[in-house]
């Protein structure tokens, strides 16, 4: 009883934990701010900067990540422990860090070309994109690993015997086998994104209506003090962050009977 | 038919043929053609992995279909096709069914017919119906063996189930720590296995070492210390060994070939019999198992016998007797690779008398 009650009681500290934090806000918390907040056209830029860089940044990561993990989930080949290594990098080295190293990448001559002559990236909403996608691409990959490593190889070498090519087996069976996986690893993939900061300030700057995200717009109104206005945008990207993580629940969650 | 105990490398042979396995060195000839090199798509053998693997984001009547539909089916054949197969095997008033929703026997006739729908020159099987209750795996038998002939195919089972092999497999092979000990007719395996390993497997639970005393043209005489006796059996037909005087061997004795005898005609010179105690009866249902132990020994010799209830010849417990066995019935088999493991005695869960 007493380990019930104990493990039940760390869970609630978790919730006790958030909850608090999030309440402590509503000190701050100012309806003429989040009037004002809401229908600005800095603030509308920056929710619609955050849900659009977030989105590509996600769908590319996961498209990149979705053949990378079914390769390591499937195959063995040179390389494959540093590759699974490198998913964590992103973590390991500091948002911040990765962002620097990006801003170095195009600072260098192979860099500088691409700027020149490619896409420009430093100080841009496409830095964003890509900051994002840097940052995101080794947890979608571990995700959706995750998830295939849970498909027995089996489904696909019984559909190899009724005739189906190594390709039209992953598209056919392992793909739908593995859909509520990979659209719950990409909800949470997108909801990373949208948290992004030290990367993308780092590599795209904080120009208000061009380069400001959400958590960017957040750092900017706390570095002069603008503490109401802090709040209202904080309370924004909870908002968009707890309906992400309810409609990857959602997804997530097998259907009754199934 | 491939037999074998769990982990004897049933499945990866299976694999290996199918194609999903690339051996290391070795062909795979299937008539006259190296499947090597070829990709599984190409071979056009069916596969029923011991889960079945049915698809559970399609129906039963998708899964089906899944086949055809590779091999370029058109959609009109190809659903007449399936709704003629599934009308043979029971099982066209499934088919807009989810196959997570489905039975153990219904999940089986699914499996088996979506591998059999798009046609297949040989159909492999993991001990498909080891999960399923006695009665619907004995159903499934009856199945297999009637699509076998129908559809005129080769059909490559495996399992460690003796009952089910030699109910199934025309053909038997004997497979034991990855390599194949005997193949032949499963009565060829029942009644001659060349080896103690495959004996065990064949249900020789009566298995005694001894030395050759004297070896003829036809006939081979054991001394055998375990039981205290010397005995005599026909020297089997196509063994490699050499059963020369003093070479260590060992006895096998079916459970029902063990015959029991009326004490009082004992005649000491009689071939191949021991006195003895009965010391445990187990009830078997139709049949019982005495466990009988001569004298002078301390080994223990199994004893199948059928008796109908209350039949009053019925032996009890503690009684003295006479057992015998033809010399047709003995086996002389080499001694094992690796030494000699002793068989316990049957001991069942209940009904013990």
């Amino acid at each position: 009883m007493i380990h019930r009650r104990l493990f039940i009681s760390c869970a609630l500290c978790v919730l006790l934990l958030y909850a608090s934090l999030i309440l402590s806000l509503l000190y701050f918390f100012r309806l003429p701010v989040l009037e004002q907040s809401l229908f600005s056209a800095r603030t509308l830029f920056s929710i619609r900067l955050s849900l659009t860089a977030a989105t590509a940044a996600a769908l590319l990561s996961v498209a990149v990540g979705i053949p990378a993990a079914y390769a390591l989930s499937r195959y063995d080949f040179p390389g494959k422990r540093w590759v699974d290594t490198m998913l964590e990098f992103p973590l390991v080295v500091s948002p911040a860090a990765l962002g620097a190293i990006l801003l170095i990448f195009f600072h260098n001559p192979l860099g500088s070309w691409v700027q020149k002559t490619g896409v420009s990236f430093v100080f841009t909403s496409y830095g964003i994109v890509l900051a994002q996608f840097v940052s995101t691409l080794g947890v979608a990959t571990r995700l959706v690993k995750s998830v295939m490593d849970e498909i027995p190889e089996r489904y696909e070498w019984v559909a190899r015997s009724l005739g189906a090519s190594p390709t039209m087996a992953f598209v056919t069976v392992t793909m739908p086998m593995s859909k509520k996986g990979i659209i719950a690893a990409s909800i949470l993939t997108w909801a990373k994104a949208v948290g992004e900061f030290g990367a993308s300030i780092t590599l795209g700057g904080s120009m208000a209506m061009r380069t400001e995200t959400l958590p960017i717009a957040i750092f900017m109104r706390l570095s002069t003090a603008d503490i109401e206005g802090s709040v209202v945008l904080i309370l924004i990207l909870i908002m968009v962050g707890l309906l992400v993580l309810w409609a990857a629940r959602i997804f997530g969650r097998e259907k009754p009977g199934a | 038919m491939i037999m074998g105990p769990n982990g004897a490398g049933k499945t990866l042979l299976l694999e290996t043929l199918a194609g999903f396995r690339r051996p290391r060195e070795g062909e795979i000839l299937f008539d006259g053609e190296n499947l090597l090199d070829m990709p599984v798509e190409l071979r056009h053998i069916g596969f029923l992995p011991q889960d079945l693997a049915l698809f559970p984001h399609l129906t039963v009547e998708g899964n089906i279909l899944y086949g055809l539909r590779r091999r370029g089916w058109e959609d009109r054949e190809a659903r007449l096709r399936v709704s003629e197969l599934c009308e043979a095997v029971g099982i066209a008033n499934l088919l807009k069914r989810q196959t997570t929703t489905l039975s153990g026997g219904e999940k089986q006739r699914v499996a088996l017919v979506r591998a059999l729908a798009p046609g297949c020159r040989l159909l492999l099987l993991d001990e498909p119906f080891s999960a399923l209750d006695r009665s619907t795996r004995r159903e499934m038998w009856f199945l297999v063996k009637e699509l076998q002939e129908s559809l005129a195919m080769t059909v490559l089972m495996v399992t460690h189930d003796m009952e089910e092999a030699l109910f199934l497999g025309d053909t038997m092979s004997v497979m034991i720590d990855g390599s194949i000990r005997q193949t032949g007719a499963r009565r060829e395996l029942f009644e001659n296995p060349n080896s103690v390993e495959v004996a065990q497997l064949m249900g020789i639970r009566n298995l005694f070492r001894g030395r050759v005393s004297r070896a003829e043209k036809r006939e081979i005489h054991v001394r055998c210390q375990e039981l205290n006796g010397t005995f005599v059996g026909v020297r089997p037909l196509h063994s490699t060994v050499e059963f020369v005087q003093g070479a260590p061997v060992t006895l096998g004795i079916r459970a029902e070939e063990v015959a029991i005898l009326d004490e009082e005609n004992l005649n000491p010179d009689t071939e191949n019999a021991l006195s003895g105690t009965v010391i445990s009866i187990f009830e078997k249902g139709t049949s019982r198992i005495l466990l009988f132990e001569p004298s002078g020994s301390r080994s223990q010799i199994e004893i199948e016998e059928r008796v109908g209830r209350n039949d009053p010849r019925a032996i009890e417990a503690g009684r003295r007797v006479t057992v015998q066995w033809r010399r047709e019935s003995l086996l002389v088999l080499p001694e094992p690779r690796g030494g000699f493991v002793a068989f316990p005695p049957f001991v069942p869960s209940r009904g013990r008398d």
